[in-house]
C-alpha cells in the first residue's frame, strides 16, 4: 500500500511538473509571439497632388546696390523665378507669400510649426550676398517641413545679371531633390518665329529660355527657316534654309551667330537632327522622287546612306547612348514608325494604329518616342515604347506637330495651328508644353506665333 | 524494492531539478528579451528629447492640441468610438456570453464523456479496488480539470479570432487613413510604379509618433528611391497623430510598431 501511495504521489509530481512545464512553454511562446508581432500593412493607394511648397523670398540687403538692381530686390526676383519654374512643372502647388505666418531667413532655423500651419510641406529658404569683388553669392536651403529637417543646400556664385540663371539652377536643384528626376529649366528653347500674312509668312530663327525670358532672334527672315534642332554638346543648332529657294541642311552657332551649310548635294536635303555624342547629324535627302536617311560626320563631312528603300523615309531620331535610330516610312503603305540600329540594319516597324504617325522623337531617357498622329481628321501628340507597345496619346486638336523633349523625358513641346477662318484670318500657331502623364498642358508664351520647338539640354551639360 | 524507491526517488529528484533549471534557462531568456525592450523604449525617449530639444520646440505645443481636438472628434463623431471601443470590451463581453451557452450544451456531453469514461476506468480498476478509490477523486478533478482546459481553450480560440479581427480592423483604419488622406506617391519617374518603400511606424499610446518613421535602407537611397522613400515618411507624418482612428488600447503591443509597405505599382504603371 505504502509502495502503491508513494507511486501513485510521485506518479501525480510527475504530471503536475509536466503540467507546470507545458503551461509555461505555452506560456513562454505565446508571450515571445505576441511581444514580436507586428503589423504589416500594404499601402497600395494614394493621391498623386502637386507638392505644397513655400519659397520665401531670398534675404538681402536693400542698401547694396549691383548692376541688376539692389540684393534685396535680387532675391525677391530670384525667389519669384524659382516660384514660377516649379509651378509651370505642374508638380508643385506654391503656396502664396501672402499666406505667410513668418518669414524666415537663411540664418536662422524655420519655425516648423509656422509652415505646417499653412500647409507647407517643402519649404525654400535662403540669402543673397554681395561679395567685394562684386560677384553675388546665392545661397538657399531646401527643408522638409514636416520632419522638421534639411533636404538640400546649395551655394552659388555668379555675375548679378546673370540672378535668372541662378534661380533657374536653384529651382533644378529642388526639382531633383523632390522628384528623384534631373531637372529641366536652365534650359532653353530654340524655334521658328512666325509673322505676316497666311501667304507671305515670315520665318525666323529664335531662341529663349525655357521660360520665355531673354528672347533673340537668330535669322532675319529674309530666308524661311525649318526644323531647328539643338546640339547635344555644344553652343549650335542645325536647321533647314530655303537659301536661294533650295532646302539645305545649316549648322549655326549661337556664339558667333555664324552658320555653314552641311555639304552640298544633289537633291535637297531635310530634317537635321544630332546624334547623342554631337559628333553627327542625321538627315533625309530626297533626289528623283526617293527619300532616305543619310548619316553625316561633322568632322569629316563624310555621308553614308542607312536605308536604300524606295519609299519615303524621314525624320530620324537616334536613341539617347546612339545604337539605334527611329523614323517614319510609308513603306508599308502608309506613313509608319520604324526603328532600326545605327547602321541601317535589322529594321522593325513600331506603329500599328490607324491613323498615319510622323515625327517620332527618342525620349532622352530612352524609355519612349514621341510621335505626331494624324486620324480622323485631328491631329494627336503620342507616346509609343521602342517596341511598339503602350501607345498612349498625350493630346489632341485641330493640327499640332512636332514633339520635342525636356532634357529629363518628363514633358513635351509641340506646336499647335488653329484652322484658317473665312476672312483670311486664323492660322495661328503657338507653342505648347505637357507632362508625361497627360497632365499640365500649358501654352508657352511667344513674342510673335511660334512652332517647331527644340528644346536644348541643360546649359551646363554641354 | 527498498533500492528500487531510492533510485527512483534520485531520478525523480533529478528531473526536478532538471525542469527547474530549464524553467529558470527560460526565465532567464524571457529576462534577456526584456532586457532588449526597454533598449528600444530608451531610444524613443532620447530621440523625443532631441527632437523638442533641437528643433521642435513649437510641436510640442502643438502635441498637446491634438488631445484636446481629439474629445471634440469624439463628440463629433460619437457612433465610431462606441463602436471601436465596443468592438474591444464587447468581443469579451459578448463573446464570452456566446462561449457561456456552448458550454452548457457541452456539459451534458461530458457527463456523456464521463459516463463513457466511467466504464474504463472501473475495467482497470476492478484490478484493484484500493487504486479504484484512490482514482475517483483524481478522476473527479481530471473531469473538471479538462471542462476547464475545454473552456479555456474556447476562449483561447475566441481570443486568438478576436485578436485577428481586431488586427485586421486596426490595419485597415490604418491604411485607409494614409492612402486616402496622406501619401502622395511621386509620379512620372522612370519606373515610379517599382519604388516600394518599406517603412517602420512606431506609436505611443496615445496614437503620436513616439519617434520618427524609418524607412528600410534610407541611408543607402538616393535619386527616385529616395523621393518615394520621403513620399512614404512624409505620409506618415502627415497622417499623425493618430489618435482619431482610436487604437484599441489594450492591444498597443500590437500596433506599437507598424511596418508599412509602400507600394505604387498598382497605381503608376
Amino acid at each position: 500500500m505504502r509502495k502503491r501511495e508513494i507511486i501513485e504521489t510521485v506518479g501525480r509530481l510527475k504530471v503536475n511538473l509536466f503540467k507546470i512545464l507545458l503551461v509555461s512553454v505555452i506560456g513562454f511562446v505565446s508571450a515571445t509571439v505576441s511581444a514580436n508581432a507586428v503589423i504589416e500593412i500594404d499601402i497600395t493607394r494614394g493621391n498623386v497632388q502637386p507638392l505644397p511648397i513655400a519659397v520665401t523670398p531670398l534675404a538681402g540687403s536693400g542698401a547694396q546696390m549691383t548692376t541688376a538692381g539692389s540684393v534685396m530686390e535680387i532675391g525677391k526676383q530670384i525667389s519669384q523665378v524659382v516660384t514660377a519654374d516649379l509651378e509651370r512643372s505642374g508638380l508643385f502647388n506654391a503656396i502664396d507669400p501672402r499666406a505667410f505666418i513668418n518669414s524666415d531667413n537663411a540664418t536662422a532655423a524655420p519655425q516648423f510649426a509656422n509652415w505646417r500651419a499653412v500647409g507647407a510641406q517643402a519649404l525654400v529658404t535662403g540669402a543673397t550676398i554681395l561679395r567685394e569683388d562684386g560677384q553675388l553669392r546665392v545661397e538657399f536651403r531646401l527643408w522638409d517641413v514636416l520632419a522638421g529637417s534639411q533636404m538640400a543646400g546649395l551655394a552659388l556664385t555668379s555675375a548679378p545679371q546673370s540672378w535668372r540663371r541662378v534661380a533657374h539652377k536653384i529651382s533644378d536643384a529642388i526639382y531633383k531633390r523632390l522628384t528623384g528626376e534631373e531637372g529641366y529649366f536652365d534650359t532653353r528653347i530654340v524655334y521658328i518665329s512666325e509673322s505676316g500674312p497666311y501667304l507671305n509668312r515670315i520665318k525666323r530663327l529664335a531662341i529663349m529660355d525655357q521660360d520665355g525670358y531673354n528672347h533673340k532672334f537668330m535669322t532675319d527672315g529674309s530666308f524661311m527657316v525649318l526644323n531647328p534642332r539643338f546640339s547635344p554638346t555644344s553652343q549650335e543648332i542645325t536647321y533647314l534654309s530655303y537659301y536661294n529657294d533650295t532646302p539645305r541642311v545649316y549648322l549655326f552657332n549661337i556664339n558667333t551667330g555664324k552658320s555653314e551649310m552641311l555639304g552640298e548635294f544633289r537633291g535637297m536635303t531635310f530634317a537635321p537632327r544630332f546624334s547623342p555624342d554631337g559628333k553627327n547629324v542625321i538627315m533625309s535627302k530626297a533626289e528623283h522622287g526617293n527619300t532616305d536617311i543619310f548619316v553625316m560626320e561633322l568632322a569629316t563631312r563624310r555621308i553614308k546612306q542607312l536605308t536604300t528603300n524606295s519609299a519615303i523615309d524621314t525624320s530620324p531620331s537616334y536613341s539617347p547612348f546612339g545604337r539605334y535610330i527611329t523614323f517614319t516610312s510609308d513603306r508599308g503603305g502608309t506613313p509608319q514608325l520604324y526603328v532600326m540600329d545605327a547602321d541601317g540594319g535589322n529594321i522593325k516597324r513600331i506603329s500599328f494604329g490607324q491613323g498615319l504617325y510622323s515625327t517620332p522623337v527618342w525620349s532622352p531617357r530612352g524609355d519612349l518616342i514621341a510621335f505626331t498622329k494624324q486620324t480622323g481628321g485631328k491631329f494627336y501628340i503620342g507616346v509609343i515604347r521602342p517596341d511598339g507597345s503602350g501607345e498612349r496619346i498625350l493630346t489632341e486638336s485641330y493640327f499640332e506637330e512636332g514633339p520635342t523633349w525636356s532634357p529629363n523625358g518628363r514633358v513635351i513641346m509641340y506646336y499647335r495651328k488653329y484652322p484658317y477662318d473665312n476672312r483670311g484670318g486664323g492660322g495661328e500657331t503657338q507653342l505648347w508644353s505637357i507632362d508625361l502623364t497627360g497632365y499640365n498642358e500649358r501654352q508657352v508664351l511667344t513674342p510673335l506665333d511660334g512652332s517647331d520647338p527644340a528644346w536644348s539640354p541643360l546649359l551646363d551639360r554641354r | 524494492m527498498r533500492n528500487a524507491l531510492i533510485i527512483s526517488g534520485i531520478f525523480h529528484a533529478a528531473f526536478l531539478i532538471i525542469a527547474a533549471m530549464d524553467i529558470a534557462l527560460f526565465d532567464s531568456v524571457e529576462d534577456s528579451e526584456m532586457v532588449v525592450i526597454p533598449v528600444e523604449i530608451l531610444p524613443f525617449d532620447e530621440e523625443t528629447k532631441t527632437m523638442e530639444i533641437a528643433k521642435l520646440p513649437e510641436p510640442q505645443k502643438e502635441k498637446p492640441e491634438p488631445p484636446k481636438k481629439l474629445p471634440e472628434r469624439q463628440a463629433e463623431l460619437p457612433p465610431p468610438p462606441p463602436k471601436m471601443q465596443s468592438s474591444m470590451p464587447l468581443p469579451e463581453e459578448a463573446k464570452k456570453p456566446a462561449v457561456k451557452p456552448k458550454p452548457p450544451e457541452k456539459k451534458p456531453e461530458p457527463p456523456q464523456v464521463a459516463q463513457r469514461s466511467k466504464p474504463k476506468p472501473p475495467s482497470r480498476y476492478d484490478a484493484d479496488r484500493i487504486a479504484q478509490l484512490l482514482n475517483k477523486v483524481p478522476e473527479q478533478e481530471n473531469i473538471t480539470d479538462r471542462l476547464a482546459e475545454k473552456f479555456g481553450q474556447q476562449e483561447q480560440k475566441a481570443t486568438s479570432l478576436d485578436v485577428q479581427r481586431q488586427t485586421m480592423s486596426i490595419s485597415a483604419a490604418i491604411q485607409k487613413k494614409i492612402e486616402e488622406q496622406c501619401w502622395n506617391p511621386p509620379s512620372g519617374a522612370l519606373d515610379a510604379g517599382s519604388l516600394r518603400v518599406k517603412v517602420y511606424m512606431y506609436l505611443t499610446l496615445d496614437g503620436n509618433l513616439a519617434r520618427p518613421p524609418v524607412a528600410d535602407d534610407y541611408v543607402r537611397m538616393s535619386g527616385a528611391m529616395k523621393v518615394a522613400a520621403d513620399s512614404a515618411l512624409r505620409a506618415v507624418r502627415m497622417c499623425a497623430p493618430y489618435s482619431d482612428l482610436k487604437l484599441p488600447k489594450t492591444m498597443y503591443d500590437q500596433w506599437r510598431e507598424v511596418i508599412l509597405n509602400f507600394d505604387p505599382s498598382g497605381m503608376i504603371s
